[in-house]
């Protein structure tokens, strides 16, 4: 290397020392103090020094929104598992607060009852091809004290009654099935009448029997259990009337009614297994 | 040319360290113990072999300058710190400190030492008021202990990046 090269690069070395320090003297300096060769540097350094600047806050920028976007996604995913859990809680809530409701319903009917009464779970459904409930099977049986010809009835109204008795668990004929016969009473005019299930597997369907042509049934009454017989309870929910056919001829009526339980959302049922305060009423007024 | 691939590629490890220590001040707050990681490449820029003043001097006053810019300081006052240390590290022949990390890092403790105090006196020195930046004189120490600590703990391994640098660039040139 050259003695002027070595005394250049020297030069510039010590340039490049002294540069830093003055304009750093000169960027602390008060303004009013600045003299002309520090004001020239400055004014004409100002355009570099901004755009360095501004690259370097906009490098950073990036750097930290990269750190922040792991951060976020870090952050998606800690959200996302919560969610989820949130979502299976919120779930579950819902499960337990329609359980809630419907266990309060059969609360409320089994103080209305009154009489001994037997909460009973359903634990199995014979189904239709066509989706239509069968027959159930609830899960009080003869251990229970669960005798066939019990009434069983839920908050929307009568279920049927018990058919058989095993030691655990009880089969339960539906309103809607053939062998179903329940004396029945229109709420709204007194018409009594029997009510057979129509056995159909693609709707849930009962009819009216004996109900005499001159009794006034209108589409949308309620039909209750009037008591008749003592095996049902009086004034539990049937059915609404959902079709009424009057023949020119003939003593009798035609009547359809659809139950008012749905025996597809049917989960908990109340077995009565002594007289109902209705019953127990009716039965004193027959004695007397 | 290869010579300046060789600077450039210095000033480059420089500015990704400046990055990742910016980046490491918004994950883990480490205050008062924050390295200045580019002091180590400021005394390798010294200390390597083959690399002229004058690049050197350079790559010093751009790495001080990029300090000055990231930091928020006052222009120059980093630039100035890096240009001296360089022409220090130089000067004083310390390549004998750089055989072992342990000596690399009592190297390190003592060159960050002076930076630090050579920062707090240009502060000292041009702003008026307030007289010294640091109130007592154990925060002054503090100031100065530990990122010089911190420095000296980092150190080995910036030096050994920078090694790594310096052997990748070397290789391509043998392969060339």
């Amino acid at each position: 290397m050259s003695n002027f090269r070595r005394l250049r690069d020297a030069a510039v070395s010590v340039a490049l020392l002294v540069l830093p320090f003055f304009f750093l003297s000169a960027n602390l300096k008060d303004p009013s103090r600045l003299n002309v060769v520090e004001r020239f540097f400055l004014e004409a350094s100002a355009p570099l020094q901004y755009v360095a600047t501004e690259t370097a806050h906009a490098v950073s920028n990036v750097v930290e929104d990269y750190v922040y976007l792991v951060d976020v996604k870090r952050d998606n995913e800690r959200l996302r598992i919560e969610n989820d859990r949130l979502r299976d809680e919120t779930r579950l809530l819902r499960v337990q607060a329609r359980e809630n409701e419907r266990l309060r319903d059969l609360l409320q009917l089994r103080q209305r009852l009154g009489g001994d009464t037997i909460a009973a779970e359903v634990i199995a459904k014979d189904i239709s091809p066509f989706f239509r409930v069968l027959r159930v099977r609830v899960d009080r049986g003869a251990r229970d004290r669960v005798r066939p010809g019990m009434p069983v009835v839920s908050a929307k109204g009568l279920v049927g009654q018990v058919r058989r008795t095993s030691g655990r668990h009880s089969d339960v004929l539906l309103t809607v099935d053939q062998e179903s016969a329940i004396d029945v009473v229109v709420q709204r005019t007194g018409a009594r009448g029997m009510l057979r299930g129509t056995g159909d597997s693609n709707r849930y369907l009962c009819r009216i029997e004996y109900l005499r042509r001159q009794e006034e049934v209108e589409v949308g009454d309620e039909v209750y259990t009037s008591g008749l017989g003592r095996r049902f309870p009086a004034s539990i929910l049937v059915g609404r009337v959902t079709r009424v056919g009057r023949q020119e001829f003939g003593l009798y009526q035609e009547v359809e009614v659809t139950p008012s339980v749905d025996f597809s959302q049917l989960d908990e049922v109340l077995i009565l297994t002594a007289g109902s305060r209705g019953q127990r009423a009716q039965s004193r007024n027959e004695d007397e | 040319m290869r010579r300046s691939v060789r600077t450039l590629a210095f000033v480059f490890f420089g500015l990704a360290l400046l990055l990742a220590h910016s980046m490491l001040g918004r994950i883990a707050p480490l205050h008062p113990f924050v390295p200045n990681l580019l002091l180590p490449v400021v005394v390798y820029l010294g200390v390597a072999p083959n690399l002229p003043l004058l690049r050197g001097a350079l790559a010093a006053f751009v790495l001080g300058y990029l300090l000055d810019l990231f930091s928020g300081n006052r222009m120059g006052l980093e630039t100035f710190v890096c240009v001296a240390t360089f022409m220090i590290s130089r000067g004083a022949g310390l390549r004998l400190f750089m055989r072992n990390p342990g000596f690399q890092a009592a190297l390190l403790f003592v060159v960050a030492l002076v930076a630090g105090g050579t920062t707090l006196a240009l502060r000292a020195i041009f702003s008026k008021p307030p007289p010294f930046p640091a109130g007592t004189a154990g925060e002054t120490a503090v100031t100065l202990v530990a990122p010089a600590l911190a420095t000296a703990l980092v150190s080995p391994l910036v030096f050994a990046g920078l090694q790594r640098v310096d052997a990748a660039i070397g290789r391509r040139r043998e392969e060339t």
